[in-house]
């Protein structure tokens, strides 16, 4: 287990243990996102990639293990609440709000910044108004960075597949996040795009969100992370910086691929 | 002929108001909460209570109603259902609590002020409408209103404004809403406590024009429930179509025909438009799909 003084703004998961029934999702995991960094989160399928990423955004309950960010533990707050605390993601499987359109989708993102209860809806009517205004500029422009902007009256489901992870990133960009999960979102995507994504993964970086990549890219994951934390089987078998990672026999073996046919690792 | 008419239409507006508030709450929360119509029943009890026995100013006596209604709406969410959707209970133990809750308010509704029917006196005294030779109670001219001006309110809230989109989200998914930092619980909480209290207002409004007794409830929450299914379960003005052509049918059926007749007719049209268009009669929604 990792020691030492974490950073103010650090994402850490601390020992998180996910059972579904009699198998291990996570077994004893710990790593931290720290902000202005990038930590790629690697493995072969059913590693239990998706699992931390779950139990992080709070759709999972951990059976042991904490999930540490801004003095809270996230493993006892809904998702919402963690989404307000600053911790967005993105799904594998573009989620858009079906029957809103691409301007919506974001729009809605950005209720954390701008809350509303039923009072001062009633109370404050004209303030309302502005703020309408000003998030649905925002919104737009979010879209526009994400080369969206034609569509933003179009109705989200309608999106075609590459538009529809965009939406998912910018809709989670949006909200302003601190700490923001991607869950392989260059699986599908054309090589302009990718280079797109990759572009924006930099400047978030430069704007100081830490970031937490999950990918199944291996060239994609290492040219973007500082950090890489490669799972197998719900254990971490392997973490470093990339070239590290890159050299470790064991991390060659279970995911860059053996060599030798049937060499691959017994359950 | 207008006299009918004009019923049809004021209670229909009712049932438009209790339509608007199943369908709010099912496409927010996935809960069909069938407490609906007692919210109508409180509103207009509680407000004669308040006028008749605790001899309150009127005014102060109708809000009073719509705060008696919006607190049984309070108090529902957060003792009945949100613990039972926290523990992912099925849709039919949900549905069954509702039920319990709204038979509750009936009988307490009873216990206080006994089987007869009230009524209470005009809001604005004198006030009518003359057609042809007929002359319309004007509290069904407000009702009418106060109905139109309450749906444009939900469809310009639901449309365009940080709430509205946040309960559109929860509609569409309830985990992406929450992803982005939409509480659904909240979300469900604020749904209860406008059609609580919307349907409490509808309460206070029709029972000067009509009579309310404490089975009132059961009614209106059943005719609101066929209103919502014949408007489609979700648009407002499919709501709004389902609550006057159900109240204009009881209506006309409960004159031309027998009263005995009209629970038999309103239901045996709502099966013939449930085979025929299971979609209600708009069929669109308010996320204008």
């Amino acid at each position: 287990m990792e020691s030492g003084t974490a950073g103010a703004g650090d994402l850490r998961v601390t020992g998180l243990t996910k059972r579904f029934g009699g198998v291990v999702a996570a077994a004893e995991v710990s790593l931290a996102v720290s902000p202005a960094g990038v930590h790629g989160l690697i493995g072969p399928n059913g590693a239990g990639k998706s699992t931390i990423l779950g139990l992080i955004s709070g759709f999972l309950r951990p059976d042991a293990g904490r999930i540490e960010f801004a003095g809270r533990d996230l493993a006892r707050l809904p998702p919402s609440a963690i989404a307000r605390l600053g911790v967005a993601r993105t799904f594998q499987q573009a989620a858009p709000l079906a029957g809103m359109t691409t301007l919506e989708n974001v729009m809605v993102g950005m209720h954390a910044r701008y809350r509303h209860g039923v009072l001062s809806v009633l109370g404050r009517l004209p303030g309302l108004r502005r703020e309408e205004h000003e998030v649905r500029r925002a919104a737009r422009a979010a879209l526009a960075d994400f080369g969206l902007a034609a569509e933003a009256e179009a109705d989200a489901a309608d999106l075609t597949f590459g538009k529809l992870r965009f939406l998912e990133v910018a809709r989670a960009v949006a909200m302003r996040p601190r700490i923001l999960l991607l869950d392989e979102p260059a699986a599908g995507l054309n090589r302009v795009e990718t280079e797109r994504l990759s572009g924006l993964v930099r400047r978030l970086r430069t704007d100081g969100v830490g970031v937490l990549l999950v990918d199944h890219d291996v060239s994609f994951v290492f040219s973007l992370c500082d950090q890489v934390t490669v799972m197998n089987y719900g254990r971490v078998i392997a973490s470093g910086p990339p070239a590290e990672i890159y050299r470790d026999p064991a991390v060659r073996e279970a995911y860059l691929g053996p060599r030798e046919p049937g060499a691959e690792p017994a359950r | 002929m207008i006299l009918i008419l004009a019923i049809g239409i004021g209670v229909g507006c009712v049932y438009a108001l209790v339509a608007v508030g199943y369908s709010l709450i099912y496409r927010t929360t996935g809960v069909v909460n069938f407490t609906q119509g007692s919210y109508v029943m409180l509103g207009g009890f509680s407000t004669y209570w308040f006028f008749a026995h605790a001899r309150w100013p009127y005014p102060v006596a109708i809000l009073g109603g719509v705060l008696v209604a919006t607190g049984a709406g309070v108090s529902l969410w957060t003792l009945v259902v949100l613990p039972l959707w926290r523990r992912r209970s099925p849709p039919f133990i949900v549905l069954l609590a509702t039920i319990v809750v709204g038979a509750i308010l009936g009988n307490v509704a009873l216990l206080v002020l006994g089987t007869t029917p009230r009524t209470l006196p005009p809001w604005i005294p004198g006030f009518g409408l003359q057609i042809g030779a007929s002359r319309v109670d004007g509290q069904y001219v407000l009702v009418l209103a106060a109905t139109l001006g309450l749906l444009a309110l939900f469809g310009v809230t639901l449309r365009a404004s940080t709430l509205g989109r946040a309960m559109r989200a929860c509609a569409a998914s309830r985990e992406t809403s929450a992803l982005l930092g939409v509480s659904p619980e909240r979300m469900g909480a604020i749904a209860l406590t406008a059609t609580a209290a919307v349907g409490g207002l509808g309460g206070a409004m029709i029972t000067p024009a009509q009579f309310t007794s404490p089975d009132a409830g059961l009614a209106y929450g059943v005719y609101g429930f066929v209103a919502a299914v014949l408007g489609g379960f979700g648009s407002l003005p499919g709501a709004l179509a389902g609550g006057l052509l159900l109240g204009l049918i009881q209506a006309l059926v409960g004159r031309y025909v027998s009263t005995n007749f009209e629970t038999v007719i309103v239901f045996g049209i709502l099966l013939v438009l449930l085979t025929v268009r299971p979609q209600g009669i708009v069929g669109a929604d308010w996320e204008e799909q």
